[in-house]
């Protein structure tokens, strides 16, 4: 099916109102006569294949449960398990924390977060906030954000909350949120404005900020102007166009919001394919588009909501307004919610540090100036009592924005909002959305908070609607979960139920997961897809993956409930890791462009073939191997000696309490797991067979036909032969260990590594 | 199944054997196989390019500032002020005047550097990039950026224009591929000059000739022009002892910086090795498969045991210190990425070291990120945040990289040279800039013709248009609204000219950059058409020495 013509979505976008008022999906997307050939899974394979996609890593009572269930059941129960966040959790770690000495970090919140992806029951919920967080990217790495854990946790919360829910919600959050505002700074962005400068009636103070008009000083129009100090009335305000005043908005969150979070740069068919054909596809937007919709997305600054309790700290925030007032008090544009410091010691802070944002009409875009200046294009009105005088040679630029803001997409009107100005036509020139105040009549405030409101909703239903939105999010849900190429009819597949979840609903993300993952592509024998389906683990998955895999345990005893996993320090640093050894960490993005980007190739082979391999960005010769040792860092943690934490030693007494490690009898319960230092060759082909099952559902290469002779390559092929040869003739060999089964600990430990690091984990098929 | 990539990895490990009985030359027969017709001129001696990439879209503007009283007037003006957040000019982006009258005492930024007799100004926080200049080693570009061919702002949507302006990723690509047509190519042209002139890997002890301190880039993939084999671009760390990452638990007995703890390990790895080894039909599989394995054979018996032996003398001059004058910057990744990049320049060209790499021609890639400067860009200035303290950075880690190449005798085959995605707007979005498209870069060597400004320094005036309401000696460069300014100069210009330098001949240049011609005898190439164009030349003329 070819998408809707431009014509057609526009009068779809005019005529209809917004879908996203539907909310969520019914239970009944897949009634009784929808046909779903992959409900059940045949093999223990096809289950840790499932869960690999679905969750952060198969594990065997996973395996065992989802065999039980249908894939709907099981994604029905996943969706009904209340989200499991991160910032009240971490909330309430603060005041024990800071009597302690210590403040809250970024640390605390990439610990919770991976202690949430190994550990928490909400499993699919997390895996899909995990590549939302990668499409819609806000980062700690972020010189405003990294100082800010509460804030990036509740980035996370803002992402769980919504990922089994509607795509529009989370577009309105992103907007709103005090995170996103900092990050790609449309916090505070203002509209564009030219400041009213004063003529001074007495003598010319000695300054410079006139100097093509020598002798004639002009200042701000401000109350608190030293040089007009009320004395005397304005009686000149002169423009000195096109500088000193003239904001631009910013453009920062405008563009990225329309690039990476919505409908991406070139006109697209259903299925990813370019409009109207590859060689000359139609731009989505262009650098006007960006300039208008930064109009719109103007006058957003923090909430007000007074005193609040947080943690059971007293949080008092003075803010002079109660309700919608409170977007009419315009100190508080610029004022920052305050932090709590508890025993000189940081974490806690006031709510609406990270709550919405609300519209601040004084600075949202209505068309006209602060002094009622209106833009080119109808007759300029003049503020109260002023005359307007251009400096000598100098006009309006033609570049200065129109009175009204039309929002193009592939060329065509999308969306038109006039210019307001509640002031004309009751009492003229007296108000208008820059000079209303809390005490003005509520009819004006009304009007100017709900052009505000209306225009980023509008805007914000613009993006979700296009047609664009649906692939671009659906091809890349589907490349973070299933297959870096998707075929363009799975595509297809997604993006439909993204713009229909069948009950007339747009954007339900339930469905669309739902979609990816009991596709024939997710689902049928990969032997049926073509041979470079699947796509490449993210690094920093595969030590999550190892975790959950295989039984690890935070050994904290913190009564808190706080979890360390990872031990920093060696071998890449504390506040660098995870980055430093995999690329990646939780909402910690080197830039709005993720860890890696959707289209990119690797040069050579996989280019040739016209492959897109995002994660391959960031694997190179160091990156593989700092990764590679990082892993064998944290799968031998506990075991050896001193500060030598590698596999050839036995775990120690007491286990570790700061961070993650792999108890003995999870080793042993592994099939081949506990025959110590006498092993068979069926054990360690059990021993295989139970790696490969977990990690690789099944797709390990090639396998073992003679028992007897492990050098018999003929027989005994790929890398089940490999790792059967060596587990054979002697992996690790022994130690003289006092206890035998710690032989074989050491052995299953060391195969896990090899299988982690090898080839063909490193491909999720 | 074989694949031209297991013989590719065959060299390197046919190369590892052979070290003991005369290194390089006896896989001289490997090169006689190629076709002589299509065989590439290696070129001789030793030359290498440094790309600094100044990642997010560098504010050049307030890099190169008019240092005319007049001009910078209208940089002021333009630029909405001079920032005084004191003095009430938060959003002000301008910095003040070089010297002269117009500055307010008082204010938190200092002034500017003087350089080009006071034409112009350079940034207060990069005293040592205004040194270099003046002692001529240091040249600046102005106003270069993407184009597919000359345009003006009244042609601009009848000629052909780069897609994707304004775009942070999009516009990288353009910049790393040397043209503004496609983003979509595949090759950049720091990878495509070295396919054309540099020794093939398996006669640089299997050492590619593209070499990256910031993980993956696009300027660095190319392809053998002699045998058509992609060339890989090798990333180091910037660890100062292993500078090639080196697998621990499974090192084998004959790595000598790196001995194993017992003989198991290398028991295991042979066993990875034979994974590596391991054909597979599948794409993903089969490359993460390359990259560690010549991770391994580079890291433990090339490159590690050079560095460590060079760290061991502590008296070369690559060090610093001592009589040479200079010392690297601690405490900036920048620098300690051009350190590592002088590092493996002595090693690179060291024939006494124990597998000799004997390199001919290398291009290395440094990132430096940060430049998106949205929101802040003139706050903390003395702090550890703002484009100023960004270009300090930038101006010390390249002022010790040049005296390194001294120290080494290096600096006249060596030449850096910065790069960007795009330039910003003029004026502020309140307390920063916007993306915008044309920008200033510099180069930097014994090669540059320095202490000039290349090309054509525009008015710095809004919506400068030879034909709209503002027309401020707009031949010397047009502008949108905000200060877009549309490039005079084109990238591929600026990189023709470096590649022309490292070897490639003039008549080459159009196979590397395929829209070079646009620029120098295209039916634009004329200045009545297009006046505001700074060069209608395959190169920038004088740019560098020998060009």
């Amino acid at each position: 099916m070819h998408r809707l013509s431009r014509l057609f979505g526009l009068a779809l976008i005019l005529l209809t109102p917004s879908l996203a008022s539907a909310g969520t999906g019914p239970d009944d997307i897949f009634g009784s006569s929808f046909e779903q050939p992959f409900d059940f899974l045949e093999s223990d394979a096809e289950a840790a294949r499932f869960l690999n996609q679905a969750t952060f890593g198969a594990t065997a009572g996973g395996i065992s449960s989802i065999r039980n269930a249908s894939l709907q059941g099981w994604i029905a129960q996943q969706a009904a398990v209340a989200p499991t966040l991160s910032r009240p959790f971490l909330e309430g770690l603060v005041p024990a924390m800071n009597a302690g000495g210590d403040s809250l970090s970024q640390t605390h919140r990439v610990q919770r977060w991976m202690d949430v992806a190994v550990t928490a029951p909400d499993q699919l919920r997390q895996r899909m906030a995990w590549a939302l967080g990668q499409m819609i990217v806000v980062s700690d790495q972020d010189a405003g954000l990294s100082d800010e854990p509460v804030l990036m946790a509740e980035w996370n919360d803002i992402i769980v909350r919504n990922a089994m829910g509607n795509f529009r919600t989370l577009l309105r959050d992103t907007l709103r949120s005090p995170m996103m505002g900092r990050y790609l700074t449309h916090l505070r962005n203002r509209k564009f404005e030219i400041t009213p400068r004063c003529y001074d009636q007495r003598a010319p103070l000695n300054d410079d900020t006139n100097t093509s008009t020598p002798g004639l000083e002009y200042h701000d129009c401000t109350g608190s102007d030293a040089t007009n100090n009320g004395t005397q009335a304005v009686r000149i305000a002169r423009y000195n166009l096109p500088s000193s005043g003239l904001i631009a908005p910013d453009e920062n969150f405008a563009r990225e919001l329309m690039q990476l979070f919505t409908i991406g740069l070139i006109a697209r068919d259903s299925d990813f394919s370019p409009l109207p054909d590859p060689i000359n596809p139609t731009p989505t937007y262009n650098q006007a588009t960006v300039t208008t919709l930064s109009r719109v997305l103007t006058g957003l600054s923090y909430a007000c909501s007074g005193n609040r309790v947080v943690a059971g700290q007293a949080i008092n925030r003075n803010c002079a307004c109660t309700g919608t007032d409170c977007s009419f008090a315009t100190g508080n544009y610029f004022n920052t919610p305050p932090s709590l410091t508890i025993n000189d010691e940081g974490g806690l802070v006031h709510p609406d540090r990270y709550e919405p944002m609300i519209c601040y009409p004084r600075y949202h875009d209505t068309g006209r100036d602060r002094s009622g200046f209106q833009y080119p294009g109808t007759t300029p009105t003049n503020p109260a009592g002023a005359t307007i005088e251009l400096a000598a040679g100098q006009s309006i630029p033609g570049g200065t924005p129109g009175a009204s803001k039309a929002i193009e997409i592939e060329g065509a009107v999308m969306l038109t909002l006039a210019e307001t100005d509640p002031g004309i036509g009751r009492n003229a020139g007296a108000t208008n959305c820059d000079s209303i105040g809390v005490g003005s009549p509520l009819a004006d405030k009304t009007e100017c908070l709900s052009y505000c409101d209306s225009g980023l909703n509008a805007a914000i239903d613009l993006l979700f609607n296009e047609p664009n939105t649906a692939v671009m999010v659906s091809r890349q849900l589907i490349q973070r979960l299933v297959s870096s190429n998707p075929t363009p009819d799975y595509i297809e597949r997604v993006a439909n139920v993204f713009a229909n979840n069948g009950s007339g609903v747009r954007g339900d993300l339930r469905a669309v997961v739902t979609a990816i993952l009991m596709d024939p592509e997710a689902r049928q024998p990969v032997a049926l897809n073509g041979v470079n389906a699947g796509k490449p683990r993210e690094p920093m998955l595969k030590l999550v993956q190892l975790w959950r895999s295989f039984g690890a345990v935070s050994g904290d005893t913190n009564p808190n409930g706080y979890r360390r996993w990872a031990r920093l320090g060696a071998p890449c640093g504390n506040s660098s890791w995870p980055q430093c050894a995999y690329g990646q960490r939780p909402l910690g993005a080197p830039s709005v462009f993720n860890f890696y980007e959707p289209d990119f190739q690797v040069p050579g082979e996989i280019a040739d073939l016209g492959l897109f391999s995002p994660e391959f960005q960031i694997v190179n010769e160091s990156s593989s191997i700092l990764a590679a040792n990082d892993l064998y860092y944290h799968l031998c943690i506990g075991r050896g000696s001193g500060n030598n934490h590698n596999c050839h030693g036995a775990l120690r007494s007491p286990t570790p309490v700061d961070s993650a490690y792999f108890p003995d009898a999870q080793l042993d319960v592994l099939p081949g797991g506990s025959c110590g230092t006498t092993c068979s060759a069926s054990d360690d082909v059990a021993l295989i067979d139970a790696l490969d099952l977990r990690l690789m559902a099944g797709s390990m290469s090639g396998g073992v036909g003679d028992l007897a002779n492990p050098g018999n390559l003929v027989a005994n092929t790929g890398m089940r032969g490999s790792l059967f040869r060596l587990l054979r003739t002697g992996l690790t060999g022994t130690f003289g260990e006092a206890v035998a089964q710690n032989t074989r600990r050491r052995e299953i430990l060391y195969l896990i590594h090899l299988v982690a690091i090898s080839p063909e984990f490193n491909t999720q098929r | 199944m074989t694949r031209s990539r297991s013989s590719r990895r065959d060299f390197l490990r046919v190369g590892a054997g052979l070290v003991a009985c005369g290194g390089a030359q006896a896989l001289l027969p490997q090169l006689s196989l190629i076709p002589t017709a299509l065989a590439g001129v290696p070129a001789s001696g030793y030359k290498a390019l440094v790309c600094l990439y100044m990642g997010g879209g560098n504010d050049a503007w307030n890099l190169l500032m008019p240092g005319d009283a007049a001009a910078h007037a209208k940089y002021v003006t333009a630029r909405n002020g001079i920032y005084n957040p004191l003095g009430g000019n938060g959003a002000g982006l301008a910095l003040p005047h070089w010297s002269g009258t117009g500055f307010i005492a008082g204010q938190t930024p200092p002034m500017a550097h003087s350089i080009g007799g006071g034409q112009y100004g350079v940034n207060p926080s990069c005293p040592e990039l205004a040194q270099l200049y003046n002692e001529n080693r240091l040249a600046f570009l102005a106003n270069v950026g993407a184009l597919v061919e000359p345009t003006t702002v009244a042609q601009f949507n009848t000629r052909r224009r780069p897609p994707q302006l304004y775009s942070h990723n999009d516009q990288t690509n353009l910049w790393n591929i040397g043209t503004g047509s496609s983003v979509q190519t595949r090759e950049g042209w720091g990878g495509r000059v070295a396919g054309r002139v540099a020794l093939t890997n398996d006669l640089t002890a299997g050492l590619p000739p593209t070499i990256t301190l910031s993980g993956q880039t696009r300027f660095l993939s190319g392809v053998d022009f002699s045998s058509g084999v992609p060339l890989f671009s090798f990333a180091l760390s910037t660890s100062s002892t292993t500078p090639a990452t080196s697998l621990s638990a499974y090192r084998a007995q004959t790595t000598p910086t790196n001995p194993p703890a017992n003989q198991f390990e290398g028991v295991r790895r042979t066993a990875l090795r034979e994974l590596l080894n391991a054909a597979s039909p599948q794409a993903f599989t089969t490359e993460y498969g390359d990259i560690v394995d010549r991770s391994l054979v580079l890291a433990d018996e090339v490159i590690n045991p050079a560095i460590v032996a060079l760290n061991a003398n502590t008296a070369h001059p690559v060090h610093g210190g001592g009589s040479t004058g200079f010392s690297w910057p601690t405490g900036s990744s920048l620098s300690d990425q051009l350190r590592q990049i002088a590092k493996m320049i002595v090693v690179s060209t060291d024939p006494s070291v124990p597998r000799p790499i004997n390199a001919n021609r290398q291009v290395f890639y440094v990132n430096v990120g940060g430049f998106d400067t949205h929101d802040g860009q003139m706050g903390n200035i003395d702090g550890s945040n703002g484009h100023q303290r960004l270009l300090q950075r930038v101006s010390q880690a390249a002022n010790a990289f040049y005296r390194a190449m001294v120290a080494i005798g290096k600096q006249n085959e060596v030449t850096l040279f910065s790069s960007s995605e795009f330039g910003r707007t003029i004026n502020s979005n309140g307390n920063g800039s916007d993306h915008a498209w044309g920008s200033v870069q510099f180069a930097l060597g014994g090669a540059v013709n320095g202490g000039q400004v290349y090309g054509r320094y525009p008015s710095i005036v809004l919506n400068n248009s030879l034909t709209g309401s503002v027309s401020d000696n707009a031949s010397m460069g047009e502008c949108f609204s905000r200060g877009q300014f549309l490039p005079t100069l084109a990238v591929d210009q600026f990189a023709a000219t470096l590649a022309q330098w490292m070897g490639v001949a003039s008549t080459d240049l159009p196979s590397i950059f395929p829209n070079l011609d646009n620029f120098a005898s295209g039916p634009y190439a004329n200045a009545v058409a297009t006046p505001t164009f700074a060069y209608f030349n395959r190169i920038v003329p004088g740019l560098m020495n020998g060009v």
